[in-house]
Parts: structure tokens; C-alpha cells; sequence
């Protein structure tokens, strides 16, 4: 199957890693296999490089559909998949994007616990840090939802 | 002969461009090696080359040749544009602008090519600045980011503390969360760290209003401030979709309000946690007759809870899916609880009755009845009733050989006959904990080691019996492999048991060599060089002939990764 990124970069890939994404197994199916390259115009080139790294690995994974609501713990990770996740913040954005657009569930999963993880054990303050986020509240506002939170805040 | 190879160095070069206009890269750059081999320092030759292999996508080659044109002439123009291209298409922008502005400051000011260096270099500069400009609001707000359905997804990875944490990071945060009710499906407020404040009535209120119908999940084991009013705003909800309810050490709600509760909203709850309550036999008889859907009964030391109960008379029990009961604790319980949850429960796997007292061989007979029987604890001597301790083993390890983890301390008529039933019939026993057990000698030991190699936990302190070359013995015969947890405290055992253990059992998490006073500082040196990385625990209270020096270099390599050593030592040395 031949995948073309947003600007241009062309990937020859196996049907079955292909196949990793709904969005590109259904077209398959709709038009059977042919020469011409799909155009992904949503994503780029080492955005889609990673994604097929991603889809290489896991190629021979059983496909789950309904995922369990008891697996959304943001601690199961494999190595693999650790490693892999260990890219700047604009990339890992782009894959979530991307994952989401191609619509591979698991590498969504994976990228989504991935930011979860960000979040969590961190303060407010630190959350905001992370993603570069201004506190709007007011302070009455502040004063209100610090005393909500006021029996998880630490020592 | 110069002159003459010079000639067909320009007819190979011109046949060489030719081609490349015909677009036949592969052979005009044939032509251009040929050219280059007769005319090895004509930069001419090397740029047009490298012209070549760009079109061919050999890029690292090009830049091969790029860097001899630069090699050869400094001063000229051509090495840095064609370098600089290349480093562009590689996408290294970086290196591409450090190549112009080397150029900018080589090559001859009447070079014609100077200027269009200095263009590329600017065009360069710009797009440089640009690029950071982009990578520093790279870092930005997934909310404005994603669609809301990822952010929501995001979102419900966090557990419940750190929802709680980023519900208060901006307004749009605030909204997006608090507004979503699914994320509020699993109120666990067990923390960590402790914390400023505790856990009211208006706290849960708080949570339970977002959550609404979509609550399945509530934990909270510092209960001690909740009151009635809790169960309430649960019931007026209805929070019908509960499916685990863990409310523990609370001394203040009443009876009334839980068997409301239950009657209310039990019908879909899998998992109930009452452990160290006031509940009464009146609350545990509604579970039983109004949780149809119960998995687990955690009731430990619950004070109040007598046999009565677990006797539901002529009444019908609908929790017939029991698998995990604990009676822990239940000072009002005896051994004659045993026969009821036989009747009861026998489809149970878990069963513990850890600190009920009067326990019987009689007792360890009637578990016969739970056939799926994984995990037991048990507390205190066996008194013969009927039959023998021995006898009693035989028959309980014939109908029970689903045991994995097999919990009985303080037991002195233990023997080591005992344990020979148990490791031989129970083949996937994980762990062992047998403290207390006076009688045990190094056969027991031997036992283990040839019976267990499953065994990841095994608890035998207190067992004077169990000596050096018991515990040497059982490693010899190849166990200890999965071993992680390992008590030997208050028994004879020297620096050689340590040792041997550090050889045999890589995985070791926990040891515990509390009061072994034949343990030097030799030993735990050992212990901790070679297991060092995977233990979390050493505890050695009131080993006073370990040096200080030893224990030091304990919580030095324990500490490195959060483990902790027990070193309290009230004896002098």
C-alpha cells in the first residue's frame, strides 16, 4: 500500500500494518488494493513515519474493539511503547491528532495515557506549567475552587 | 599527456550534462566520475556530480562531494551553496545557515555568487526564528488544541485526585471537566500524600453531584468524618449504577442509614468495603438479601458483627456470587461462622477469617466445602476436635488443591507433616506464611524446596527450628527463583542464610530479619550488593551485631530507588 504525507513523501507500507487503521482498512476494502498512492494531507511525513513505527510493532496485536472500561489506568505501558512516547510535546500532539484522524485506537489510547501521565501527581500550578496555561480566575474565583479542592491538596 | 587527458575529462563532462538534460541521471553521473577520475581537482566536475546525485536522492553521497568542493577551494561560492542546499533537503536548516555564513565569510568579495550566499543566509535566519517561535508555543493547552472528544479522553485516563487537581486549572479546564459527568464515574479518594484537610459530607456532595447517575466507583478509607448525611445524597441521587462502595474506619453512621442505603441502591454493587465500622448483623443480613450482584464483603474488624449475621433463618440470600469474604478481625465472630458461609457461599475463593477465635481442626476439616477455594487465613492453635492437626491437613489439601495462598500464624501443633500435605497436593501455592509455628524444623524447609517452585512469598519466622542448613538446603534443591518476600525473623539463622539467599533469589522485594541476632554486618552487606536493585524492604529491628557502616550502605542502594530499611535497634550493641 503507498501513502503519501501531507507534503508529498511517499511510504510504501505492508496491507496488514495498513490495516492497523480504520480509517485506511476501510478504504482498502472499499477500493481494493491499486498503484496509486492514498494522500494523507493531514499528516506529515515523520508524523506518519512514527505512526507506521507504531504500526510495524504492533502489527500481529489481536484487534480490540470495545475497550474495557478497567484498562484505563494510565500505568500499563510497555517498554516499547514508553520509549516510543518519549518525543517532544509538539509530536506526541501531532500522533494524538493524527491517531485520531487515521483512527488507530490503541496508538490513541497509548498517546492520550501518555499526556494523562503529564497530568497526573502534578498541582494545578505545575499542570499549568506544562501547557503553558494562564490562571483566568478571579480571586474570589481561586479562593472557591482551592477550598473545593482544599482535602487533596498536600501538606 | 595533461593536456590530452584534460581533453576527454571536458568530452566526458559534456557528455555528462547532456545526459543530465535528457534527465538520464544514472549515466551522466557515470560520466562525471569518469571526468573526475582524469581531473580529480576540477570543482566543476564535483558540483555537477553532485547536481547528479540530488536528483537521484543520494543526498549523503552529494554531500560527499560538496564538502571536496570545499576541500579544494575555500574562497569559492559553489562548495557553500551546493553544502547548503543539501543540508536543506536533509532538513538540518541549522547546519545549512552555519554553511552560508562560514561561505559569507570565505569566499572573495568579487565572487558573483556572494550575494545570492548572503540572500540564502537572511532566508535561512528568518526561518530559523520562525521555527522557534513555533517550538515555543508548541507547549500549549490540549484543551484549545483537540476536539473535545480527545480531551475527554485525556481526561478519563486521570484518576479521580488528579481530575480533581486539573478541574481547577483555568475556567476552560473547569468547564470541560466539571460539566462531564462520565468523568466523574470513580470517586476514589484515597490519597497518597497526606493532606491538608479531610473528607466531609460536603466534600462527597461536591463529587457526587457531577458524577450523578454515572457513578460506579466510590473509595474512601479516612471516613472518619462522614456521617449519615453521606449514604443520603448517594440515595438521593439514586446513584444506582454503584458498583464498588468502600467506606472504611467510620465510627459514626448509623445502622438505619446503611440499611437504607443498601435497600436503595444495592442491586448492581460488585464490591462492598464496610471494614472497621459500626455496622451491625441487621446491615450485613440486608447486603445479603439486597445485593444480588456482590462479589466481595470486606467487613474487617468490624466489632459489632456477631455469627447471627450470616443465619438468614427462612430467609432467601440472593448474593449468590460471593468469591471474597474478610472477616478480619471480627471479634465477635467465632469458629462457628465456618458451617454458615459453607452454606452460604461455596463458591467462594477467598475466605478470611484471620483473628476469629477458637479455631479448630474441626474447622480446617469443614473447608472442604469450598472446593474452589484460592487463598485462606487463618490465626491461633488448632485444638483437635474429631480428629488430628495432621489428619485434619489431609483432608483439607485433598478437597482444596486450588490453593495459592495459604496464611496460618501463631498455629505451635503445626508439624512439619503438615506442611508436607500441603505443599504436595496445593502445586501453585504463591506464598506461605506460617509464623509462629514453634514445632517446624529444617524439613519443613526441604518440603518447600522440593515442592514449591512457584512460590513467591514465604513468611516462617518464629520458627526456631529452621536453621543455616534448612534454609541452605531448600535453595540447593533449585527454589527460590520467583521468591520476592521472605520472613525468617526471630530464628537462629546467621550471615550464611543471607548469603545464600542473595545467590539463589534474584527477585527479592522484602526481607525481613527482624531480631536475628546471629546477623552480622557481613550479611546484609552481601544481601544488599546483590539483590540491592530489586528490594523495596529490609527490615532488621533489634539486629545488633550488624555495623553501622552495613546499614548505612543498605539504605544508601534501597534509597536510590525509594526502598526502605528497618533498623531499629533499642539493645545496645
Amino acid at each position: 500500500v503507498k501513502l503519501t504525507s501531507s507534503e508529498g513523501t511517499e511510504f510504501i507500507i505492508d496491507r496488514k500494518v495498513a490495516e492497523k487503521s480504520v480509517l485506511l482498512k476501510n478504504m482498502l476494502e472499499d477500493v481494493g488494493e491499486s498503484d496509486m498512492a492514498i494522500p494523507l494531507p493531514n499528516v506529515t511525513g515523520p508524523i506518519l513515519n512514527k505512526v507506521i513505527d507504531y504500526c510495524t510493532h504492533h502489527r500481529d496485536d489481536p484487534f480490540v474493539s470495545q475497550e474495557d472500561d478497567s484498562k484505563k489506568v494510565s500505568d500499563d505501558i510497555d517498554d516499547w511503547d514508553a520509549e516510543f512516547c518519549k518525543v517532544d510535546q509538539g509530536t506526541l500532539f501531532e500522533l494524538i491528532l493524527s491517531a485520531n484522524y487515521l483512527d488507530i485506537k490503541p496508538l490513541l489510547d497509548l498517546t492520550c495515557k501518555t499526556v494523562a501521565n503529564m497530568i497526573k501527581g502534578k498541582t494545578p500550578d505545575e499542570i499549568r506549567k506544562t501547557f503553558n496555561i494562564t490562571n483566568d480566575f478571579t480571586p474570589e474565583e481561586e479562593e472557591h475552587v482551592r477550598k473545593e479542592n482544599e482535602w487533596c491538596e498536600e501538606r | 599527456m595533461i593536456k590530452h587527458s584534460t581533453e576527454s575529462s571536458q568530452k566526458h563532462y559534456h557528455d555528462g550534462l547532456a545526459a543530465f538534460r535528457k534527465k538520464e541521471f544514472e549515466k551522466a553521473q557515470a560520466y562525471f566520475t569518469k571526468a573526475i577520475v582524469l581531473e580529480p581537482n576540477n570543482i566543476q566536475l564535483y558540483d555537477s556530480r553532485a547536481a547528479t546525485r540530488e536528483k537521484l536522492g543520494q543526498l549523503t553521497s552529494a554531500l560527499q562531494d560538496a564538502e571536496i568542493i570545499l576541500n579544494l577551494e575555500k574562497t569559492s561560492a559553489k562548495g557553500y551553496l551546493r553544502a547548503g542546499k543539501l543540508y536543506r533537503l536533509l532538513g538540518q536548516n541549522e547546519m545549512a545557515l552555519d554553511i552560508y555564513n562560514k561561505g559569507i565569510k570565505e569566499v572573495k568579495q568579487n565572487d558573483q555568487l556572494l550575494s545570492t550566499l548572503h540572500k540564502l543566509a537572511k532566508e535561512m535566519q528568518e526561518k530559523s526564528q520562525k521555527s522557534t517561535v513555533i517550538k515555543s508555543t508548541k507547549t500549549c493547552d490540549i484543551t484549545v488544541m483537540f476536539p473535545t472528544e480527545l480531551v475527554h479522553w485525556i481526561f478519563g485516563c486521570l484518576p479521580f485526585t488528579s481530575l480533581c487537581k486539573a478541574s481547577i486549572v483555568s475556567k476552560r479546564w473547569r468547564n470541560l471537566i466539571i460539566n462531564s459527568r462520565f468523568l466523574w464515574r470513580n470517586l476514589d479518594f484515597t490519597i497518597n500524600r497526606p493532606s491538608k484537610a479531610v473528607v466531609t459530607d460536603q466534600v462527597v456532595s461536591t463529587y457526587v453531584n457531577r458524577g450523578k447517575l454515572q457513578i460506579q466507583k466510590f473509595i474512601c478509607h479516612n471516613a472518619g468524618y462522614l456521617s449519615d448525611k453521606t449514604l443520603k445524597i448517594f440515595r438521593a441521587v439514586p446513584c444506582y449504577h454503584l458498583k464498588t462502595f468502600e467506606l472504611s474506619f467510620n465510627t459514626s453512621i448509623t445502622e438505619t442509614a446503611f440499611v437504607i442505603f443498601i435497600r436503595t441502591i444495592g442491586t448492581e454493587l460488585k464490591i462492598i468495603n464496610f471494614s472497621n465500622t459500626y455496622i451491625s448483623d441487621k446491615v450485613v443480613k440486608t447486603i445479603l438479601m439486597h445485593c444480588p450482584q456482590l462479589e466481595t464483603l470486606k467487613i474487617s474488624s468490624c466489632v459489632k458483627v456477631t455469627i447471627q449475621a450470616f443465619d438468614l433463618g427462612d430467609r432467601q440470600c440472593k448474593a449468590l456470587r460471593v468469591q471474597d469474604i474478610d472477616l478480619n478481625g471480627c471479634q465477635g465472630i467465632n469458629k462457628a461462622v465456618v458451617p454458615f458461609i459453607t452454606i452460604l457461599f461455596p463458591n467462594i475463593t477467598r475466605l478470611n477469617i484471620h483473628g476469629i477465635s477458637g479455631l479448630t481442626t474441626r474447622t480446617l476439616a469443614d473447608l472442604v466445602h469450598f472446593p474452589n477455594l484460592e487463598f485462606i487465613s487463618m490465626f491461633g492453635n488448632m485444638n483437635e476436635d474429631g480428629l488430628d492437626i495432621e489428619n485434619a491437613f489431609i483432608t483439607f489439601t485433598s478437597a482444596c488443591p486450588l490453593i495459592r495462598q495459604f496464611v496460618l500464624e501463631e498455629c505451635p501443633d503445626l508439624t512439619d507433616n503438615c506442611v508436607r500435605f500441603l505443599v504436595m497436593s496445593c502445586i501453585n501455592l504463591e506464598e506461605l506464611t506460617l509464623n509462629g509455628s514453634y514445632k517446624l524444623t529444617d524439613e519443613t524447609t526441604q518440603h518447600i524446596g522440593t515442592y514449591c517452585q512457584q512460590l513467591k512469598v514465604l513468611r516462617i519466622g518464629k520458627s526456631p527450628g529452621i536453621t543455616d542448613s534448612g534454609i541452605n538446603e531448600m535453595l540447593n534443591l533449585g527454589f527460590g527463583s520467583l521468591l520476592e518476600v521472605i520472613e525468617l525473623k526471630q530464628n537462629n539463622i546467621t550471615d550464611n542464610s543471607l548469603k545464600k539467599l542473595a545467590d539463589c533469589c534474584d527477585k527479592l522485594k522484602e526481607v525481613n530479619v527482624n531480631w536475628c541476632h546471629n546477623i552480622t554486618g557481613s550479611g546484609v552487606a552481601y544481601l544488599v550488593k546483590k539483590c540491592g536493585k530489586s528490594m523495596q524492604y529490609l527490615s532488621m529491628v533489634e539486629c545488633f551485631n550488624v555495623a553501622p557502616d552495613a546499614v548505612d550502605l543498605a539504605r544508601k542502594i534501597l534509597g536510590q530507588h525509594g526502598g526502605m530499611v528497618n533498623y531499629l535497634f533499642r539493645t545496645s550493641r
